[in-house]
């Protein structure tokens, strides 16, 4: 790079290599930058190798495109009216005051904020005392162990989920005929209807997995001495509890509850589910006004309401949370001390983790024609209709292809950005970076609407790419930043040694950082499938007429639950429970194999602490 | 006198490893710290000497083995319950508190009062060189006030005993050099006692008043610094502590003498009282007790040898010479500038050749540690 410089620069003659040469002074720098021509700024980005600015482009790009664009497209329908159906190119604030003169819609949002900031406040409350259990009380080595046990379950389909706890407390469920077996009630009690605690406790449980890795994430990351060095200070375990880790990890929580807070805001499909038609949360009262009324004016004024009301709540959540500066680096050290009462609590919550999907694999095995208990005989032939099922094969096969194209592009473009951006500084990292993890703080309930809105005004017909499209948004930002965290957590100087040694930038980048970043790779390009494989609220909205897996399963659900269902959320279970375990087998054992081998090289007793 | 903190047979293993992290079967680790004594443990890394601290400090269990401090038993007590404050190698100091709030956590946790606690807050930051820095940072901290920093907040409280987990390791040598001096002189003006942990043998001499040479989760030696360095009791002690040069060989014991032949020459001198009949036996030549001489000029022939100058290390006060006796023998000997100058710059030449001669007296017998079935090395398994 420096010689594309030199010939732009009086750099005095420069002997061997441009490399040894004298950096040129700050105003040759502006000099060059001012009189470049095309050619040669095109020539010194090719220099840039690894550091080239235009590698996070398309990614960027991606998400202005398929995001931004649309997103004003939405701001600008919120401000015309529908008459009879069709949007009036005609300037107006009516939309806004109709928002604001009937009661309904404002005291719907007021409501739901209220209700989901509750249920997403109980859901950090209750993952708090796990993921300090496993971040600080469960060995590092097991660390691991307990996480998968922990984020198993997010790979499993959020519908089938929502599904698995009909089954426990719907009106055919589990409690209900327990309840009428022995007398107590003759007719079936609504546990889920929008006020009832069975909606609250479905979200803590759907939810769970994604707060326990952002409490974690922050807690596991703190000093471990810190916590010796506050009760050698005298504090009791509580007051360090209060004092030291609450504050640390206080970021993380705020994440979980923000994380939590978003999908949740965003979910239309299972209050729907299991609130019947009682169920309005204010995403509900959104897609009303593009399904059955077709007010895509005011459906865009809600929606715009939404995303500027989490806005504020970001603000203020941010600016209450401050930011905890990280100090210096430290060792690992781990003294294991034993706490009864978290490990219990620990094990309960997995006990409620993993009922629901136990009991559904159970129900897909019994020989009844209703879905539900009592338990009447073993049979394996719902199984075999699902293979039958020509329907289910097809939106089984779209959504792979779906999520496969969704996958390939998102992880290419999104380690592409990755490259870049761990190593840029300044602004233009900020820019990025911001760019690309946006669509992680929307809900996708309004990049959905968005996408399609924006489709609709350009006149574009919706189709299987739109569906990969709105994928693409939402896991370039996962993987992106799964492989940004990883290669950031490199040591530089290993790639620099290979320069050392004669290896070309793009050559040490391949040779000693990629193998390296590949667990992040390979876990981000499998977060991203299952997302896809997963994703409802956005496909539902953006499907020309193709049908993915979550589309059937939501219909079918919708209509009747029939003992099927438990057969396909059984097979999909165990499909995601061994893509998991295959993609972690290869992530970790490298790592593994690698870790070992040093243990082996090391003389005996140097791994312990001296 | 009761002993500030007294360590009892202290033995430690972990599940699941087929050896003691610290102790051995037939004995555990014991020791004694008297009130204001400056206390080291020194040894290479993995020898047990961290594991004794947090031991002492309450973060590790010992399998077995008390702790007692100002005569009594905090064994079973946690960390928040010892008269103990630790300065940790990580520093841990808090990153959300400021540097002020940091220190006077410790006395947060205790309910002194806020008056109270302000003015001592501003002492122990002052005795550190901090003073009215409270409302830093520490992320505006540097290395070295990020050490004063976790010092401060560890005096504050005025512990009974002062534990430092190798604080300098992260310094560089003229901060450190700094710190040792700094330290000595804290020690001096509060009277505190301290157990300090280094695998720095010149950073135990500078400071300690007595030293703990620990190898494989045992102690070998404990002993003031110069009688560490005069009278090193194991081979491992003298090569540890670079003592001067060891030399191994066939031994006869007399009552008060011992007599060591090696096949370049024999070494006689006085038997000291702790080296038992059985134990395997080598000889240490204190570096700056032997002398350089022209091999014509040997004042002693029973008691020189020589041989070629192999390497000249000057040190900024001696010369280190290393003068090569054999295949199997390098005798090395610590020359002063002046010494120098009287033998002639001919002596510092590679492959002159030169003698080099002792004193009897100044041979020490030390029980070898290398030999084979002996010393602390095969009785650390289990």
């Amino acid at each position: 790079m420096a010689s594309s410089r030199d010939t732009a620069t009086n750099a005095p003659a420069v002997r061997g290599g441009g490399a040894l040469s004298a950096p040129p002074t700050q105003g040759d720098r502006k000099a060059a930058r001012v009189s470049l021509p095309l050619g040669r700024l095109i020539a010194r980005l090719r220099h840039r190798g690894l550091e080239n600015p235009l590698l996070p482009l398309p990614a960027v790009l991606i998400v202005a495109v398929g995001f931004f664009v649309p997103l004003v497209i939405l701001a600008v329908y919120s401000f015309w009216p529908t008459v009879n159906g069709k949007i009036v190119h005609d300037w107006t604030l009516g939309n806004y005051t109709r928002f604001f003169t009937q009661e309904t819609y404002w005291r719907t949002l007021l409501r739901s904020f209220l209700f989901v900031g509750i249920a997403s406040a109980i859901t950090v409350v209750l993952t708090f005392p796990f993921a300090y259990f496993v971040a600080t009380k469960v060995r590092p080595r097991r660390r691991l162990f307990w996480v998968l046990v922990a984020i198993i379950p997010f790979w499993t389909s959020y519908l089938i989920r929502v599904f698995a706890w009909l089954n426990m407390f719907g009106d055919e469920g589990l409690l209900n005929k327990a309840l009428q077996a022995i007398g107590l009630t003759s007719s079936p009690i609504g546990l889920f209807g929008f006020d009832k605690p069975a909606i609250v406790i479905t979200f803590v449980y759907l939810l769970f997995p994604l707060a326990f890795l952002t409490i974690y994430i922050a807690i596991e990351r703190m000093n471990p001495a810190m916590l010796e060095a506050s009760a050698d200070l005298g504090a009791k375990p509580w007051r360090s509890l209060t004092t030291i880790t609450l504050p640390i990890a206080r970021t993380g929580l705020v994440a979980g509850f923000i994380f939590s807070f978003i999908s949740m805001m965003g979910d239309y499909a299972t209050p729907q589910l299991i609130g019947g038609t009682n169920g309005v949360l204010y995403s509900n009262l959104i897609i009303n006004q593009f399904n059955n009324s077709m007010q895509w004016g005011f459906g865009a004024t809600l929606a715009m309401l939404l995303l500027v009301s989490i806005f504020l709540l970001l603000v203020v959540l941010r600016t209450a949370a401050g930011k905890v500066e990280a100090v210096g680096e430290y060792t690992m050290g781990f003294t294991h001390r034993r706490a009864p009462f978290l490990l219990a609590y620990s094990l309960l919550y997995l006990v409620f983790l993993y009922t629901p999907p136990a009991l559904l694999v159970l129900l897909a095995f019994n020989d009844s024609p209703q879905s539900g208990l009592p338990f009447v005989g073993f049979t394996t032939h719902w199984f075999s209709d699902v293979f039958h099922n020509v329907v289910l094969v097809d939106s089984l096969w779209t959504s792979v292809q779906v999520a496969v194209s969704a996958v390939i592009v998102s992880v290419v473009l999104g380690t592409l950005a990755a490259v870049q951006i761990s190593r840029a500084r300044g602004k233009l990292r900020g820019f990025n970076l911001g760019m690309i993890a946006v669509p992680l703080f929307l809900p996708p309930v309004v990049l959905g609407l968005a996408i399609i809105i924006g489709l609709n005004a350009l006149g574009i017909e919706r189709g299987l790419w739109t569906i990969v499209a709105g994928h693409v948004i939402i896991t370039l930002p996962v993987v992106t930043l799964m492989v940004l965290v990883r290669l950031e957590g490199l040591d530089r100087n290993q790639e620099l040694a290979a320069m050392d040694l004669g290896a070309r930038p793009w050559r040490a980048f391949f040779s000693i950082s990629v193998p390296q970043a590949l667990p992040g790779i390979v876990a981000g390009a499998m977060i991203a499938f299952a997302m896809s494989m997963d994703e409802f609220i956005l496909t539902f909205l953006v499907t020309g007429s193709q049908q993915t897996l979550p589309l059937y399963i939501f219909g079918s659900l919708r209509i009747r639950v029939t003992p099927d269902l438990n057969a396909i959320s059984a097979l999909m279970l165990g499909a995601s429970f061994l893509l998991l375990t295959l993609g972690v087998l290869i992530a970790i054992g490298r790592d593994r194999i690698r870790r070992r081998e040093e243990v082996s090289r090391l003389p005996a007793g140097v791994g312990l602490p001296s | 006198m009761t002993a500030t903190l007294k360590c009892t047979e202290l033995r430690k293993s972990y599940p699941g490893q087929d050896h003691y992290a610290l102790g051995t079967e037939t004995s555990g680790v014991s020791f004694e710290v008297q009130k204001g004594e400056l206390f080291a443990l020194l040894g290479p890394s993995g020898c047990g000497k961290t594991t004794t601290l947090r031991i002492v400090g309450g973060f590790v269990e010992p399998t077995s083995g008390t702790v007692e401090i100002e005569g009594v038993d905090v064994t079973d007590r946690q960390p928040y319950e010892r008269p103990t404050n630790t300065v940790f190698q990580s520093y841990a100091l808090f990153p959300h508190m400021r540097l002020g709030a940091n220190v006077a956590y410790g006395l947060k946790m205790e309910r002194v009062p806020r008056a109270e606690r302000d003015r001592r807050v501003k002492e122990a930051l002052e005795l550190v060189g901090l003073a009215g820095m409270e409302r830093r940072r520490i992320s505006e901290l540097s290395g070295g006030q990020q050490q004063r920093a976790a010092l401060a907040r560890a005096i504050v409280k005025r512990p009974a005993l002062l534990l430092l987990d190798e604080p300098l390791g992260a310094l560089d040598l003229k901060l450190r050099r700094q710190m040792q001096d700094e330290l000595v002189a804290l020690k001096r003006s509060t009277g505190m006692t301290f157990v300090h942990v280094t695998h720095d043998q010149e950073e135990a001499c500078a400071i300690a008043d007595r030293i703990a040479v620990m190898d494989q989760g045992v102690i070998v030696q404990i002993d003031r610094p110069e009688d560490l360095y005069r009278a090193p009791r194991t081979s491992y002690v003298a090569s540890f502590i670079d003592a001067g040069t060891i030399v191994r060989g066939e031994a006869k014991r007399h009552s008060d003498v011992v007599e060591l032949a090696h096949p370049d020459l024999v070494l006689r001198g006085t038997r000291p009282a702790h080296l038992h009949d059985h134990a395997d036996v080598a000889a240490v030549l204190p570096r700056d007790r032997v002398r350089v001489a022209m091999p014509d000029a040997v004042p002693d022939a029973a008691n020189a040898a020589t041989g070629t100058v192999e390497r000249v290390i000057f040190t900024g006060s001696a010369f280190n010479v290393s003068v090569r006796v054999s295949e199997e023998l390098e005798i090395r000997a610590a020359l002063t500038v002046d010494e120098v100058a009287g033998l002639g710059e001919e002596v510092l030449r590679q492959d002159s050749r030169v003698a080099v001669h002792w004193a009897p007296e100044d041979v020490v017998f030390v029980q070898d540690s290398e030999a084979a079935g002996q010393g602390v090395a095969a009785g650390a398994r289990v």
